[in-house]
């Protein structure tokens, strides 16, 4: 079990990056006692929710979470939420706005509802979380998720995304997926690229966090279209950032690190593995890193197969390229007192600079 | 007309015995053997040279390369112990590749989950039209000791049915009961 130490000051901003290879959450520190979690992934030691099991630990009170952002529904970011939503039932719950409509709501229905568990394990934490709240908030561009106060400035969140264009591109996607008599049933499809996503940009009065989530280049509904609206132009440059989707290429655009975040960031980004694709990939890396040279990954261990000799080769005679899924688990705690010049960087687990 | 292409195939592909559920150290002494298609024309004197078609010498047809057989459940006897159950999620299909990417979750005790790749070819016929995205499939280990060591594998895929007129109906109300709850952010001037 890691040891993570104390709480921060009532008047220091945090911003703890959990993930064990597969898999992503984090916990923000907003001021004054206030947190906020994003996304949810599992600790291997505690079989629970990271980042309930990290604010357990520092002695972090239920009551001080004001907010729970699902940024999208894969299963890598969702893993275990709805037990972070019970944990924390003060807080509120905010998801992306594609599921406010009709046709989402079916979607989510028909791949999680009591008619076909098991079909999407991450909408079905996310419905899961619906059916035993009085309400949640769809968060879009614009929306503020959250506002709190700092030695007397203000904080505020807010989405920069997803963008009313995703918004109906997203609508259309599920809109092929609806259930209907005598179709098969088949599984909830993870549909790409990822525009739905929530990024959220912190403003702490004097300087702001960027969390990028899994949001993905696109003209009109991704990066670019983010980063060309007027209005998230606009917002404070961030000193930090969660680099968007594992850092690949498919979630970079270049305006992203001069529009939206000051010369030579924190950066620190959670790795992706599943099937044949790993992120980053060494390419990507170095495209991060060129961007700043403060860049921290959350766990950077060997896949190797964990799996007892005799059964190991038993499946490797029908299962080729065997790869663990959840390799060490690590976070990487970055923590900033108001009106101080950088950000102090805490590695622990498995995290590392990348 | 004579175009004929020659193609090396290994016999283990048609081997009568499925390559998932096959008895360990059983010895194949099989010689590699060279198979010359060609087109149909070589093989009916009387449509030789007959179209223009024939006459160009490209094949007209194609046929997909069969597949090895799969798992049959035969080898499974009574008295074969389970040494694991791996509850497998098809990640992604590589058709031109004949591979499978999956994920994989031990059912008997505590095991990481995994991911690796399994040949098209180890899923039965039955269920090859079950392969895709998201389909979830048991891949059992099971092991024989009495009379001699015996190493089997069966590979299944998991059917699911039609929604039903019950089922649309349970969602109609998941939904509504979804979109009630919803409850609108501020929004940022």
């Amino acid at each position: 079990m890691i040891d993570y130490g104390t709480p921060p000051a009532s008047n220091e901003i945090e911003v703890t990056l959990f993930g064990p290879g597969y898999g992503e959450a984090i916990a923000v520190h907003l001021g004054e006692g206030v947190w906020m979690m994003v996304d949810s992934c599992i600790d291997p030691d505690s079989k629970a929710p990271a980042s309930g099991t990290y604010l357990e630990q520092i002695g972090i009170d239920a009551s001080q979470v004001r907010a729970i952002v699902a940024s999208h529904w894969h299963d890598d970011h969702v893993r275990g939420i709805s037990q972070l939503a019970a944990k924390y039932p003060m807080a509120d719950f905010v998801f992306s706005t594609v599921l406010n409509s009709k046709e989402a709501a079916a979607f989510s229905a028909a791949y999680s509802g009591a008619s076909s568990a098991g079909l999407a394990r991450g909408s079905k934490e996310l419905f899961s979380v619906v059916q035993a709240r009085a309400t949640v908030f769809p968060a879009h561009h614009k929306s503020i998720v959250l506002q709190a106060s700092l030695n007397g400035l203000p904080v505020i969140v807010t989405a920069l995304s997803p963008l009313p264009a995703a918004y109906a591109q997203s609508l259309a996607r599920m809109a092929q997926y609806m259930a209907r008599k005598d179709d098969a049933i088949n599984h909830a499809p993870e549909f790409g690229p990822n525009m739905e996503a929530v990024v959220l940009h912190i403003d702490t009065g004097d300087d702001a966090v960027l969390l990028g989530a899994d949001l993905e280049e696109h003209q009109t509904c991704g990066w670019s279209a983010v980063v060309n609206d007027r209005w998230s132009g606009d917002r404070r440059p961030a000193t930090t950032y969660k680099v968007a989707h594992h850092g690949s290429y498919t979630g970079d655009c270049p305006q992203v690190w001069t529009t939206l975040l000051k010369s030579d960031p924190v950066a620190c980004l959670t790795p992706f593995t599943l099937g044949d694709l790993r992120l980053p990939t060494d390419a990507d890396k170095s495209r991060v890193r060129a961007n700043t040279p403060h860049t921290y990954i959350s766990s950077g261990a060997s896949r190797r197969p964990d799996i007892d000799n005799r059964q190991l080769k038993r499946l490797s005679d029908i299962c080729k390229k065997l790869a663990r899924v959840d390799v060490r688990f690590g976070a990487v705690r970055l923590r900033k007192r108001i009106g101080a010049p950088s950000w102090n960087v805490e590695l622990f687990g498995a995290a590392q600079p990348l | 007309m004579n175009a004929s292409t020659e193609v090396s195939m290994n016999l283990d592909l048609f081997l009568p015995v499925d390559p998932i559920s096959r008895r360990q150290g059983g010895a194949k002494n099989l010689t590699p053997v060279t198979l010359v298609s060609r087109t149909t024309a070589d093989w009916n004197p009387d449509l030789a040279e007959s179209t223009a078609l024939a006459r160009s010498g490209v094949p007209q047809r194609t046929f997909a390369a069969p597949m090895a057989n799969a798992s049959v459940l035969r080898e499974v006897r009574a008295d074969s112990r389970p040494l694991q159950v791996w509850e497998g999620t098809v990640l992604k299909v590589d058709r031109a590749a004949c591979v499978m990417q999956v994920l994989l979750v031990a059912k008997i005790g505590q095991m990481p989950r995994h991911t690796g790749e399994i040949d098209l070819g180890s899923v039965s016929p039955q269920d090859q039209d079950l392969v895709r995205p998201g389909a979830v499939f048991y891949l059992t280990l099971y092991e024989r000791t009495i009379p001699s060591v015996e190493n089997i594998q069966e590979l299944r895929f998991r059917r699911r049915p039609s929604w039903s007129v019950v089922q649309l109906k349970q969602i109609e109300r998941d939904a509504s009961m979804f979109l009630s709850k919803m409850k609108a952010l501020p929004n940022a001037t």
